[in-house]
């Protein structure tokens, strides 16, 4: 393994870590509510954040500062900074990050309503970050078990359960999550909506998971070191737990990394035909939605924000899986 | 009275083709054997003979189609299938197996130590401290470093790993051991040393050996008696010196002249069964074959005390 893949994977590894924080921690990471509305600043660009004062001629380095901001022309919704009064950005202050008392700071710019939308990007970073989590963990829980079980008991058991996946497996999605979304009541709020959808899901999703986990289970099962434990008058229990299943994570783990960006992806997809997180709650994937105009993308290209946020974690998703892939057992075989 | 005792034991499967009928293979067909306290029955056979299946159905790793396995007077196979715990946690205790690739029998997710502990601790050996005690006395008796304890399997060469199988199959104190070719996919001054430590470990443990290999010289210099296997059936069964000096099989005869023909394939012995139902399933193959040769099977008998063929000649 070269020493800069490793780099990569750390690097990529730390930036998951943050966002994966930020998103826990976002009350204290936002500067405001994702809900809180500034109407007299609607698509304010991303306030600058000045560093230096100019006096008498010289340049003189100071604690961060920005000043406040004034709607111009509302027509073309163009701001202007009033540079009478400097307002010092606080960091650890206010159980917030970082605070500006006196003056709004939107790090990137408000969106059409005025809300901030860093701190929107930080609690939709809630939804789209853990939603893969659920997701994977759910199938991936179940499609671990009963694959090791069709597999390793085989017979009756077997059968019946392929047959089960491959009902599971021929259901349209796409026609199932189009129907969900309209069934589930309208009373609940979107998260919860969204939840159940990836719960659903997930339910759908384990599957073509324990397909794999039964076909490599059932070559395991022929190697000798599990003939041994037979022979030697292992349980069956004991005979998955310590034969088969140690040398199924190695799969299970990067197959893991690698099917949390679909959820993700899924999430940005459904939000964007509104099928999933709608208004006032917030993901990344809704945010995105908001950005699909050449209108919002030419003046205002932060609105975009969301959608590299959701680049970027799948980049680092795919760059881990790739890595572990790579190095997870060097030396077995 | 003997440690395990098989008559006529029957391993048969059966092909399922889309498009063609049924066929049945018969592994094993009606072998009948038995082997002593402190005795190595060698079993020789070329591949596909079906010793291995054999080998694997006394321990019943591979349900039998019929016959019954004798184990200390207790009919196993009963036991099995009548679900008779307390029988069956005995015979998996005191029977136990080395099979042949040394790659395919060691998990590679588990520590050397472990894997040697771990039938100590099916069998109820609690304690950390103990087991690691006992793990490190078995290295020690199949001639491993101490060192090997922490290691995983991935760092031993093919020799290193059949003893780390020996001391498995010895941690729960066996009386009997299958030995499923344990050396032939080694080098020959490997083999050496492997035969020498069987042979070291019977006189120190006292326990039996069911011999598995398909190189006659291999067989003659670690048993006491060779059973000569064919197409699922026992050919000639006799003291080792006995076999090597005065075969009476012919087959027995053609192992001992070790000269390759180009009919050793397996291909050849199956298709030759194939189209040979009824008679000596070595007919085909005999040159001193007679007319009753191709209709009637013979049976194993005792020709001499101790020495029994399967063929019509005697």
């Amino acid at each position: 393994m070269k020493t800069s893949q490793k780099s990569i994977a750390i690097a990529a590894g730390t930036i998951l870590f943050l966002l994966y924080l930020s998103a826990i921690f976002a009350p204290w990471v936002a500067p405001y509510s994702y809900l809180s509305q500034n109407r007299g600043f609607p698509d304010e660009p991303p306030t600058s954040v000045h560093f230096t004062i100019h006096k008498n001629g010289t340049t003189e380095f100071v604690r961060p500062y920005i000043y406040n901001y004034v709607l111009s022309d509302i027509h073309s919704e163009t701001y202007r900074e009033l540079k009478d009064k400097r307002y010092p950005i606080e960091f650890l202050t206010h159980g917030k990050l970082f605070y500006v008392q006196g003056a709004p700071i939107h790090v990137l710019g408000t969106d059409a309503l005025g809300r901030d939308y860093f701190s929107r990007l930080v609690y939709g970073g809630r939804i789209s970050l853990f939603i893969g989590l659920i997701g994977v963990g759910i199938s991936f829980g179940i499609g671990i078990i009963v694959g090791t079980l069709s597999g390793y008991i085989g017979g009756i058991m077997d059968t019946a359960i392929m047959r089960l996946t491959e009902v599971i497996m021929s259901l349209p999605t796409f026609y199932l999550l189009l129907t969900l979304a309209v069934v589930i009541p309208a009373g609940v709020s979107s998260a919860t909506t969204f939840m159940l959808i990836i719960v659903i899901l997930s339910f759908i999703g384990w599957a073509g998971f324990a397909r794999v986990i039964r076909g490599m289970v059932l070559s395991l099962k022929e190697r000798d070191f599990v003939n041994a434990s037979r022979a030697y008058g292992d349980s069956t229990w004991g005979i998955i737990r310590k034969q088969l299943v140690p040398n199924l994570l190695s799969y299970t783990i990067v197959s893991i990394t690698l099917s949390i960006p679909g959820y993700i992806i899924s999430e940005s997809a459904l939000s964007m035909l509104g099928l999933g997180i709608r208004e006032p709650d917030v993901s990344w994937g809704n945010m995105l939605s908001e950005a699909t105009n050449v209108e919002a993308l030419t003046t205002r290209p932060w609105m975009l924000s969301s959608g590299i946020c959701i680049i970027v974690t799948i980049l680092c998703l795919n760059i881990i899986g790739d890595y572990l892939r790579a190095t997870i057992d060097p030396h077995i075989h | 009275m003997s440690l395990i005792r098989i008559q006529d034991l029957k391993v048969y499967y059966t092909g399922h083709g889309l498009f063609r009928k049924q066929s049945v293979t018969k592994a094993v067909d009606g072998v009948s054997l038995f082997v002593n306290d402190h005795e190595t029955l060698g079993l020789v056979g070329e591949s596909g003979s079906g010793k291995s299946t054999l080998g694997r159905a006394a321990l019943l790793l591979i349900k039998p189609t019929a016959g019954s396995i004798l184990f200390d007077g207790v009919d196993i196979v009963n036991a099995a299938v009548h679900k008779n715990r307390p029988a069956m946690k005995k015979f998996r205790r005191e029977a136990q197996i080395v099979f042949q690739d040394p790659y395919g029998s060691l998990n590679p997710r588990m520590k050397v130590g472990k894997i040697i502990a771990d039938p100590l601790r099916v069998h109820g050996v609690r304690g950390r401290k103990v087991l690691k005690e006992k793990a490190l006395r078995l290295l020690e008796l199949v001639g491993l470093p101490a060192s090997a304890y922490d290691t995983y399997p991935y760092a031993f060469s093919g020799g290193q790993r059949q003893r780390i199988s020996i001391a498995r199959a010895l941690s729960i104190g066996p009386r009997f051991i299958v030995a499923d070719e344990p050396v032939s996919s080694l080098d020959i001054s490997i083999q050496a040393q492997l035969l020498n430590l069987f042979k070291e470990i019977q006189e120190k443990e006292g326990v039996s050996y069911l011999f598995i290999s398909h190189d006659l010289r291999t067989v003659a210099f670690i048993a006491h008696r060779v059973a000569v296997m064919y197409l699922g059936r026992i050919m000639e069964l006799a003291q080792t010196k006995e076999l090597i000096t005065g075969p009476l099989h012919p087959y027995t005869k053609l192992l001992l002249s070790s000269i390759p023909s180009k009919d050793r394939r397996t291909t050849d012995q199956k298709e030759q069964a194939n189209g040979h139902e009824h008679g000596c399933v070595f007919y085909p193959r005999c040159g001193l074959a007679k007319d009753i040769c191709m209709d009637i099977s013979p049976d194993l008998k005792e020709v001499s005390p101790g020495h029994s063929v399967a063929c019509h000649l005697y």
